[in-house]
């Protein structure tokens, strides 16, 4: 009656899955993480081969359902270790009292502007910054002058052509929101995003929806101005099927019109494994993990004096004088700035 | 010889229950159900069949309780209402399904499966698909399947309700005959006692859930014992009598003359008049055995082979009669005279239910 | 002996029937409302007390009220749109035999898979301001301007609602419908009823059952729409679902996700209850189901022209976009070329997470085909429950046994995170879990499918191979198991092509070494350059010809006929 291949092949496939579970028993230690963690294969080989642990990554959703676990597992930790707290998130991270202090050696390599948390409970692993980018050809197609600022958006000449995402759904969205706060003030932002709205800005829910969907470079996409990051511009030129000379596309980096987000790993309260986790942590701020960051994640390393690889020494560019908004400013406004922004902006 | 057994056989719970049903079944003969809907007739032939179980008494075939088998077991074949071909299989595959169930050799299964379908005249059709015969051609798959196990009961519940007239009676007389020359032992349900009277050996009536009368379809047709089986016949006239003192019965029509009637004085009885015992006219010499009933026809039908006619009497009471057409009655609102056969009159006792 | 042994098989029979129940709700009970109740207690009582002040808002202002209210709304229009839509071409696969009549039938059901940001993406290349049919229009009538305008607008999701559920309706009603005795509807019209009137007062009302049960699956798909709103509606729309992604992700207010999560499970359940009670008086017993060859070949040119119109509309309404897909998979800066296909086996960084496409076909497949099989397993259990269930039985479990539909892949996933990380249940990193969460959700669509075919089986047929000598294992053999094949299969098709697709749920279940093709996919979307955006649709064009050849291989899998 029931065909037996059905039932051989399902057995076999319960079979090798088994197989592949029986075979861990080296010691390990846990990388709770969001979706956009990568490194290479070869990096964590070497941390085996250093400590005889292996690490093992457990993702957990974008950066703010990884948190959300966290901070609801903190009893009974799903992890040692957890890495993508950025500074949007930190105060609510550090509040929920999930992590516990670790006075890294490596910490003494790292710029004072990206230690946020002066108990070392977080501590940096790299940044990037969320900023405007915008498409050359577009704009000397037209002859038309690419904006400078936040400013220009809201001129006549550029109405129609910007893109940003929803802060309430969207993470680069809500870099982008506070940017706009930490420009124009707690009152100010306000009339910016009535004027932007008037001058037709459109919303899409997520970055891809925008980059992919309405940005003049995606095939059926007609606006030159998107919500992006610094680095994009040089991921165009690495991920491009023809070599191109220079960068399709380029940030608008210009004082105040870029957000800094920097991330930030922990240990774990209650871990039982403290002693790798704190390897893992040395492990992530020293020379060689750092070196991987720029092309697997496409944010700078926290280290300065970290080599950067060509494609980002040519194309990557950083922001003149981000805004850089307290953590516990940001946590105590978030609410309130995406429940304005989408009375302005939405409804 | 008694092929099939029912002793006190009952269903108390559901619907259609059934209460204490005794009867048996001689090899070879057909027995009619007849009762109307909700009467428990299927009721009983799922109980024997063993499609459902009964509370209490037992189904007995050739002496051997079969009470406790699974429809499976029994070896017995069933034609039902909607005849439940099977959809997915060939009318080959359905007249042969009984029999690779019987795990029989295949040359076997071929023989009879072929012999079956000549029986029915569908030779030609076997490797049709069952949805696409006709009605007629669904029924005769039907009883080919339920016959080719050579099943040592066959019931069929109502195996012809879907059919029209014309094909009802060809069929029946088909089916009957086909009974017949195989000498199958069978219950066959109907709520129509013409049918029933045609095809049965014995007729049952049943009335809700209870076996209320079994006999010949002669004897059921002339000596009815209960008003319930009269008028499932199908008799208009049943009026209520009371026995006199001397002989004879007092009607609503009239004092009937009927002495030789193993009745009590002042006994209650139903009083049936079967609609084919009056005349326009009788000899003299025999007016003794008649009782003259006076009236006005009210309706008048022409049928072929009879008229039908209604006749008020008293103004109130409506009596029907089939007269001959060789004799035609006169027109409606004409007054109209008839006798009564008196000894052709039905007498059935108050509290004979069984 | 024997004879004891079949004396009881009447009360053996419903105390079987009892057991029968058993697994699926074993596995919900483990699976689905351990993981739930969990993280529901831990959102509203996080230190223990039951934290009220976070959801003032839900009552305090008109706005919940208003999102529940357009997510029904919408949830509505989109199946009564579907229905609509499907039902001609229901009745052209049901009665009709022609030329790709399969492929035509795969191809429907392969929008199913597809994420909803590349379904996004290919709505946009064809109906967006610049895309393929703006671009045409304009050219041809000289316009300066877009002529269509869809985007960020209600129609365009319902459009892509129509899109991704049109094949729910095509199987679950046109397998129905090709057992409905054609004969039924002739008989009518010999009693000079015209074709509409033969439509609307015989065939509706058999199909009833079937449509109520595919109508059902559509609302609730549609009511926990999240990623087609977010995306294609534009952040204007928001349903209950994405306000939960929004409130837990964003605003961590996880009391006022929970809460709504709740209402949305409390919706749902109400739903499916009352649908319960209707479909049970609107069950029809076929007498003759006729299965055997339903079809007849195109004669008249009428028929023709019919066949022929509904096609083109499927072609229009499922190819074009899966065709602008395709395309964008092909069409590089530089012409038509294969490098993103080759850029999928390339991985440049040697990164952990780099997965070569070979093994992403490899994981989604062995996932979809375990998660197939348990939502058989379960699905089956279910449906021979609740056919047999008395009725107050079949009204609270026929709901709950569809709950998993209908619950946010977000609050389910937090669930999972924090219920299944201890001893015995240890399974958080397990590699079983993708497929148990995968078959959580298909078992709903095997029930839907089996239940109206299973009702559908006459008794007395039954009854008829019993009394022909045939056990009961046989009687199932011959009689329900061919009848109630289809719907089987049916039934598998979705829980494979739901597991094939799925990526809410899987996004926080499944291990970062094995992803599946929907994971690989956002992956490519989630960097900038063209090479990333091609390899996404590259990979989306594997993911859709993959679920194409899992489902031919399923209809090879399903044993033809049973019996003989």
């Amino acid at each position: 009656m029931c065909n037996p291949r059905t039932l051989v092949l399902c057995i076999l496939f319960f079979l090798s899955a088994g197989i592949a579970e029986a075979k861990e028993k080296i010691p390990f230690v846990t990388l709770m993480t969001h979706d956009s963690f990568a490194v290479s294969q070869a990096l964590l080989d070497d941390f085996e081969k250093q400590h005889g642990a292996e690490i093992k990554i457990l993702k957990s959703g974008d950066a703010g359902a990884a948190l959300n676990q966290a901070i609801l597992s903190k009893k009974n930790p799903l992890a040692d270790v957890f890495f993508g707290v950025d500074n949007t998130f930190m105060s609510r991270a550090l509040s929920a009292g999930i992590f516990e202090p670790y006075e890294s050696p490596f910490l003494r390599d790292l710029p004072n502007a990206l230690k946020l948390d002066p108990s070392n409970r977080l501590l940096p692993v790299d940044y990037g910054d969320v900023c405007l980018n915008y498409d050359k050809s577009w704009f000397s197609k037209k002859g038309l002058a690419p904006p400078r600022g936040l400013d220009d958006l809201i001129m006549p000449p550029y109405k129609g052509l910007t893109i940003v995402q929803n802060p309430a759904t969207s993470s680069p969205g809500l870099a982008f929101l506070i940017t706009t706060v930490g420009k124009y003030g707690a009152s100010g932002y306000v009339e910016f995003w009535k004027k932007l709205r008037a001058n037709d800005v459109y919303v899409t829910a997520g970055w891809s929806e925008a980059y992919y969907g309405k940005f003049v470079r995606a095939k059926g996409g007609t606006r030159p101005i998107v919500v992006s990051y610094a680095s994009s511009p040089a991921a165009e030129v690495y991920y491009s099927e023809k070599k191109l000379a220079d960068t399709p596309t380029a940030g608008i980096l210009d004082s105040g019109s870029a957000f800094r987000q920097i991330e930030f790993v922990g240990i774990l309260k209650n871990t039982a494994k403290r002693e790798l986790a704190k390897k893992l942590i040395d492990f992530m701020l020293s020379p060689a993990f750092q070196k991987e960051i720029p092309l697997h994640m496409w944010v700078f390393p926290a280290n300065p004096e970290t080599p950067l690889p060509d494609v980002f020494l040519k194309y990557a560019q950083k922001a003149k004088a981000p805004i850089l908004l307290l953590p516990d400013t940001i946590e105590n406004g978030r609410e309130k700035w995406i429940e304005t922004w989408t009375d302005v902006v939405l409804r | 010889m008694v092929q099939l057994e029912l002793v006190n056989l009952s269903r108390t719970y559901g619907p259609f229950a059934v209460h204490k049903i005794c009867l048996a079944l001689k090899r070879g003969q057909i027995l009619c159900l007849l009762g109307p809907s909700g009467s428990g007739k299927t009721t009983l032939l799922r109980l024997v069949a063993g499609l459902e179980k009964p509370d209490s008494g037992s189904v007995l075939l050739e002496s051997r309780d079969m009470t406790e088998l699974p429809p499976h077991k029994r070896q017995f074949g069933m034609m039902f209402q909607e005849l439940a071909l099977f959809p997915h299989k060939s009318v080959f595959e359905n007249v042969a399904f009984g029999l690779r169930m019987l795990r029989q050799p295949p040359a076997q299964i071929l023989k009879r499966t072929e012999e079956m379908l000549m029986l029915v005249g569908l030779t030609s059709m076997a490797q049709r698909n069952v949805g696409d015969l006709s009605g007629g051609e669904q029924q005769r798959v039907a009883l080919a399947r339920s016959l080719a196990p050579r099943p040592k009961l066959l019931m069929l519940d109502e195996p012809l309700g879907a059919l029209d007239r014309s094909l009802r009676e060809h069929l029946l007389q088909e089916i009957h005959s086909i009974l017949k020359k195989l000498d199958v032992t069978a219950i066959f349900v109907t709520h129509d006692q013409a049918e029933a009277l045609t095809m049965g050996d014995v007729v049952g009536v049943m009335d809700q859930g209870r076996l209320v009368q079994m006999d010949s379809p002669q004897d059921l047709y002339l000596k009815p014992r209960h008003p319930f089986v009269a008028r499932f016949l199908g008799f208009q006239n049943l009026l209520s009598g009371l026995a006199l003192p001397g002989g004879g019965v007092e009607t609503e029509i009239g004092k009937l003359d009927i002495s030789d009637n193993n009745l009590e004085v002042h006994e209650r009885v139903t009083v049936v008049i079967r609609p084919e015992i009056a005349a326009q006219h009788v000899r003299g010499s025999e007016l003794s055995r008649y009782h003259k009933i006076v009236g006005t026809v009210k309706q008048r039908i022409f049928s072929g082979r009879l008229y039908r006619v209604k006749m008020v009497v008293d103004k109130e009471i409506v009596l029907a009669f089939d007269l001959p057409i060789t004799e035609p009655p006169p027109g409606i609102g004409d007054e109209m005279t008839l006798w009564i056969d008196v000894n052709e009159i039905i007498l059935i006792k108050e509290g004979q239910t069984p | 002996m024997d004879r004891d042994l079949d004396g009881c098989g009447f009360e053996m029979k419903s105390r079987l029937h009892t057991w029968l129940v058993l697994p699926p709700l074993l596995f919900l009970g483990i699976f689905y409302f351990y993981p739930l109740i969990s993280i529901l207690f831990l959102s509203f009582m996080p230190e223990g007390a039951f934290e009220i002040t976070k959801l003032y808002k839900l009552v305090r202002t008109g706005y919940y009220a208003g999102v529940l209210w357009f997510t029904v709304w919408q949830a509505a229009l989109s199946t009564l749109l579907t229905v609509i839509v499907a039902l001609p071409g229901a009745y052209v696969f049901a009665r009709f035999d022609f030329k790709g009549k399969v492929l035509l039938q795969n191809l429907a059901t392969i929008p199913f898979v597809l994420p909803t940001v590349v379904t996004a993406a290919a709505f946009h290349a064809l109906l967006g301001p610049r895309g393929l049919v703006n671009m045409i229009l304009m050219r041809l009538f000289h316009l300066e301007t877009p002529v269509i305008h869809l985007d960020q607008t209600v129609w365009f999701f319902l459009l892509a609602h129509v899109f991704y559920n049109y094949t729910v309706i095509l199987r679950i009603v046109g397998g129905f419908w090709s057992r409905l005795p054609k004969n039924l509807g002739e008989s009518a019209r010999m009693l000079g009823a015209s074709d509409t009137r033969v439509f609307f007062s015989i065939t509706l009302p058999l199909l009833k059952p079937a449509i109520l049960a595919a109508s059902l699956l559509v609302f609730v798909f549609c009511f926990t729409s999240f990623g087609v709103v977010l995306i294609l509606g534009g952040p204007r729309f928001a349903t209950v679902e994405v306000e939960i992604y929004r409130q837990a992700l964003h605003l961590f207010n996880l009391p006022m996700a929970s809460a709504l999560a709740l209402i949305q499970i409390g919706f749902t359940f109400g739903l499916i209850a009352v649908y319960t009670k209707l479909e049970r008086k609107v069950a029809v017993s076929l007498t003759l189901p006729d299965s055997h060859s339903p079809h007849q070949k195109i004669q008249t040119p009428q028929e023709c022209f019919f066949v022929g119109v509904n096609i083109l509309w499927m072609a229009i309404l499922l190819g074009a976009p899966l065709m602008a897909l395709f395309l964008q998979s092909v069409l590089t800066e530089e012409g038509p070329s294969l490098v993103y296909y080759a850029g999928l086996l390339e991985n440049k960084i040697a990164s952990i997470l780099y997965v070569a496409p070979i093994a992403a076909i490899a994981n989604s497949l062995g996932y979809a085909l375990v998660a197939t099989l348990i939502a058989l397993v379960l699905g089956w259990f279910s449906a021979a429950f609740l056919v047999g269930a008395k009725k107050q039985g079949a009204l609270i479990l026929d709901p709950l046994f569809m709950l998993p539909l209908s619950t946010s892949a977000i609050t389910l996933g937090f669930g999972f995170v924090i219920a299944l990380d201890e001893p015995p249940l240890n399974l958080r990193s397990s590699i079983f879990l993708p497929a148990i969460a995968h078959a959580m959700v298909a078992f709903p669509f095997v029930i839907r499918s089996l239940l109206p075919a299973w009702r559908s089986i006459p008794q007395n047929l039954r009854d008829a191979a019993a009394l022909l000598g045939a056990s009961p294992l046989r009687t199932w053999c011959v009689i329900d198991w061919p009848i109630l094949r289809r719907a089987l299969l049916v039934g598998a098709v979705f829980a494979f092509a739901i597991s094939m697709g799925e990526f809410g749920a899987t996004v926080f279940v499944v291990r970062p070494q094995t992803p599946t093709m929907p994971l690989a996919i956002f992956r490519y979307l989630s960097h900038p350059g063209s090479l990333n955006y091609g390899q996404a649709m590259a990979m989306s064009c594997l993911l859709m010809i993959t679920t194409a050849a899992g489902f031919l291989f399923l209809q090879k899998m399903m044993p033809r006929s049973g019996g003989f």
